[in-house]
């Protein structure tokens, strides 16, 4: 596998064309900047946004909130680890971005011009969303998007290449960020990339703590979100001294149980639990979440502490056929939903008509999406290093602003980083730091498989012992065990990780990422000495069972100095407050 | 050692596939496998399908691609 390395410069670098990366992309050409854009699948069906959405926010005085409520509000569900002028700011620009979605040619609007607001308890009980105006309207949102994309001249998408390290002035790890280096996922080859700016937008990671049926079955990719998203960009900012936020506020969720997908939205928007266990199931808003974990049971576990799977009254739904009434909305919200057709599928395999069986959830594991957990971004989507921008579900400092987040931090990245490159010069990129970053990948290719380790092999380990050690329920023993742990099987058998493709060569990048979220995931949580339960979140340690704001109402901080991941904390920030 | 077959994947007719590749171009996962001259596909990693239907969506011939749930799913 030696291709010559492909060199190409631009002014601003977007790494991942999901929903974010593609807002990010077409502002920064609108402004008149040189685009390049990588991604690791292909725009039309990648990431959180592949075959849709079913629901978008929308805040605006006119329907729901001032902005300053909302952003009061957004605090209040965050259990206060959350800035709040960045939820504000997000706040004042989801209509305008729905407004572009509509210009883009997506139909955001009933017949008579209205937006349909339905409820989605699953994203957060007080964040109001527009639903799409009929059947199956936004299972295209991502290929129209795609295709709004394609059409500058000053933008070139780059398929099939995955970002894989960040490149600083001089090679310095903490300098500004002055291009990246792409890897082609079906070539192996390297794309060596001078930037002005970069703006991250990779995503999340379905892939932080163990798949419940491990990476050994065929199930290993049947996960809530896109499996091509494990925290690499999280990962790339941390490895070139970028400020990383709130690793151990993994978000938690229920899933349809053995499929695994999203879904329990529509469900819990449209469909009356009746098993009695659930009333408080959505709190109102400026109801206390008092204890952690109870209140969040209570509040966002459907199955956890039931021992029963739910039933649902459809008594009010206009019912068979299907087609009619409000069970006609659940189909196409679950359309939707991410992943579909799956959905139609499994209910079909199983032959249960949920209106009449009982409807079961689980929990998916940990994983990271959007909550508190991430980079660091202010309300411009600037990172805490010159050059690098980031946008959507990587971003700590806002806190559950979904799909409206990917939208509104990746124009407002894509503007700010085309107005940056404006401003600074092309800079050479350290020919030291590309041959490092360069071989942190191709020394996988020269193990000997016979003497080395698969992928999936290593990435399991990782991922059991997130699982096993890390939250929500731990405690400071549990954890420093778990991170020897890792370190062990890190330190001794990932040296041995091999790669015998392009598409393993991928692989080398995605699992060194799970090995670090790991790290991080463990080491947050071990470092915050108390307990505390954000809407879709947790933390509860067993020497420190009560939220302590007097010490812990911060960011927990995570940089990397010297070849450590070193943690401290960072200010919380509120509206008014500098 | 016999291999053990799992179920799970997508599962292609060949009689009505018209090998277009535009599943191979999209899929998330990239778990198909093309060949450019032959126009033949074929599932590679039928394991690491996400199963979000996106190759079913995108493909331009009803019924040439179907979805098969792993076991566990099941």
């Amino acid at each position: 596998m030696s291709i010559n390395d492909e060199h190409i410069t631009t002014d601003v670098l977007v790494l991942g064309g999901g929903l974010a990366g593609c807002f990010a992309a077409i502002k920064a050409a609108e402004a008149g900047a040189k685009v390049v854009l990588f991604e690791k699948a292909e725009i039309s069906r990648s990431g959180n946004g592949t075959t849709g959405l079913h629901r978008i926010p929308l805040i605006h005085p006119d329907y729901n909130y001032t902005f300053e409520e909302f952003a009061k509000l957004n605090v209040q569900f965050a259990a206060g680890i959350c800035d709040e002028d960045v939820s504000y700011e997000f706040a004042k620009d989801t209509m305008d971005r729905i407004l572009d979605l509509e210009n883009y040619g997506v139909s955001v609007r009933n017949d008579d011009g209205s937006f349909t607001f339905q409820p989605a308890p699953d994203i957060c009980p007080g964040t109001p969303v527009i639903w799409g105006p009929g059947p199956t309207v936004w299972h295209n949102l991502k290929p129209t998007l795609a295709k709004k994309v394609k059409s500058f001249p000053n933008l070139t998408v780059l398929n099939r290449t995955a970002g894989v390290s960040l490149l600083n002035q001089d090679g310095e790890i903490g300098g500004d960020v002055v291009g990246a280096i792409g890897l082609g996922t079906r070539t192996g080859q390297f794309v060596i990339c001078q930037a002005k700016a970069v703006i991250m937008t990779t995503g999340g990671s379905y892939r932080l703590a163990r798949h419940k049926d491990s990476l050994y079955a065929p199930t290993r990719f049947v996960e809530c979100g896109c499996p091509t998203n494990c925290g690499e960009g999280i990962v790339m900012a941390y490895r070139a001294g970028a400020d990383i936020i709130n690793m151990e506020f993994a978000k938690l969720t229920t899933v349809w149980k053995d499929f695994s997908h999203w879904g329990v939205g529509p469900a819990m928007a449209l469909l009356r639990p009746v098993d009695g266990w659930r009333k408080q199931f959505r709190p109102e808003p400026g109801e206390e979440i008092s204890l952690p974990g109870i209140g969040y049971k209570r509040t966002m576990n459907f199955g956890y502490d039931t021992l029963s799977p739910m039933d649902y009254d459809t008594s009010s739904l206009e019912g068979y056929p299907e087609e009619k009434g409000e069970m006609q909305r659940f189909l196409w919200a679950l359309e939707n939903e991410s992943t579909s057709p799956g959905y139609f599928l499994w209910m079909k395999e199983r032959g249960e008509d949920f209106r009449k069986a009982p409807v079961e959830f689980e929990w998916h594991p940990p994983y990271l999406h959007n909550n508190q957990a991430g980079i660091h971004m202010d309300a411009d989507g600037r990172s805490s290093l010159n050059g690098l921008y980031c946008a959507g579900d990587l971003t700590g400092g806002g806190w559950r602003h979904s799909s409206g987040g990917a939208f509104v931090f990746g124009a407002r990245a894509g503007r700010k980083a085309a107005e940056y490159a404006k401003e600074v010069p092309l800079s050479d990129s350290n020919a030291e730091q590309v041959d490092v970053e360069k071989e942190r990948i191709l020394e996988a290719t020269r193990v000997n498989p016979r003497d080395g380790y698969s992928w999936i092999e290593l990435e399991d380990k990782a991922r059991q012992i997130a699982s096993e050690y890390g939250p929500p329920y731990t405690n400071d023993p549990k954890l420093e065990r778990g991170l020897t742990h890792l370190e062990r099987i890190r330190t001794r058998y990932l040296p041995k990780l091999y790669a015998r493709s392009p598409r393993e060569m991928m692989r080398v990048s995605e699992v060194k990422a799970v090995f670090t979220t790991g790290e991080a995931f463990l080491r947050g949580a071990l470092f915050r000495k108390e307990s505390r339960a954000p809407m879709a979140s947790l933390l509860h340690k067993t020497e420190s069972p009560t939220r302590d704001d007097a010490n812990w109402l911060k960011h927990t901080l995570f940089r990397h100095l010297k070849g450590e991941m070193t943690l401290s904390t960072k200010e919380v920030k509120r509206l008014g407050n500098k | 050692m016999e291999q053990v077959k799992y179920r799970g994947g997508i599962i292609i007719d060949y009689a009505t596939c018209t090998g277009c590749g535009k599943c191979y171009e999209v899929c998330p996962p990239d778990i198909f496998d093309f060949d450019q001259e032959r126009h033949l596909l074929t599932v590679a990693y039928p394991e690491e399908c996400w199963y979000c239907g996106t190759c079913i969506y995108d493909c331009p011939v009803d019924g040439a691609l179907r979805m098969e749930l792993p076991f566990a799913c099941l």
